[in-house]
């Protein structure tokens, strides 16, 4: 029931070009994030895991 | 011998149980979309690159404390989270951003249509690419992400409106203002946006 009452609204219409246009629009921005961007969020997953394993807390610093 | 492609709650339970690599394979499926989803919106590299970065610490630490729930798709969930963390910034800011559009990004061989119209055609389209990126450019930025998200992103407006927190009916609106707003500034500035 909900799932129909979901579907049963009009969607504003777009001529075929002009959603082509708008579409290629937001292609022509394609971007990919920096291998920096990309090795800190790695690093935080890997950092989060370390952490999560208790890795840390097992290091024995060495007093000398 | 083909690998078979693990599906996206594969890899987020691979993930969850410690193996990273899935979690590598994961960010790489959708590091794109969410990447040009959030630029669209913001408009500046340094604040994309930050915004992105949080939008996967979040998940990490929803992956990892075991509270995912997969209720569609993967990408839906992140692009809500990353949807949130713009409306944070836009509201710290307490601007509507301005935004002016670059040309200098625009690789047009890399974008070419797949057709092959004449160079004069090509030039009349790339000024129509050109006027449009302007015009969307100028929108507000929830009718600017709707429009992204229905016709680039091809997301039905119930996943819109449950990824913008907004009733279906919003987002139609929403949808509705953004093209009423690119016939009026194309009306106003004498912008033919046919062929």
């Amino acid at each position: 029931m909900m799932e129909n009452a979901t579907l049963n609204y009009n969607e504003p219409l777009l001529d075929e070009i002009l959603t082509a246009q708008i579409h290629d629009v937001f292609a022509s921005e394609t971007q990919k994030p920096a291998k920096s961007v990309l090795d800190f969020i790695f690093g935080y997953a890997a950092a989060y895991e370390s952490v999560e394993n208790g890795l840390f807390g097992r290091v024995e610093f060495s007093k000398n | 011998m083909s690998e078979i492609r693990k599906s996206d709650i594969e890899l987020i339970e691979s993930y969850r149980k410690g193996c990273l690599s899935d979690f590598e394979l994961l960010v790489s499926r959708y590091q794109e979309q969410i990447y040009n989803y959030v630029f669209s919106l913001v408009r500046d590299r340094q604040l994309t690159d930050d915004i992105f970065q949080d939008t996967f610490v979040k998940i990490i630490r929803v992956i990892k404390a075991g509270i995912y729930k997969d209720e569609g798709k993967f990408i839906q969930f992140a692009m809500r989270i990353a949807h949130n963390l713009v409306i944070d910034h836009f509201r710290k800011e307490s601007r509507i951003p301005v935004v002016e559009s670059s040309s200098e990004d625009y690789n047009y061989v890399d974008n070419a249509p797949i057709t092959d119209p004449s160079v004069e055609q090509g030039m009349i389209v790339d000024q129509i690419h050109s006027d449009l990126r302007k015009m969307v450019d100028m929108l507000p930025v929830e009718q600017r992400e709707v429009l992204r998200m229905r016709i680039y992103d091809d997301l039905s407006f119930k996943e819109i409106a449950d990824i913008t927190n907004v009733s279906i009916n919003t987002a139609l609106g929403r949808m509705r203002y953004a093209l009423i707003n690119l016939r009026k500034m194309a009306e106003c500035n004498n912008v033919c946006l046919t062929y």
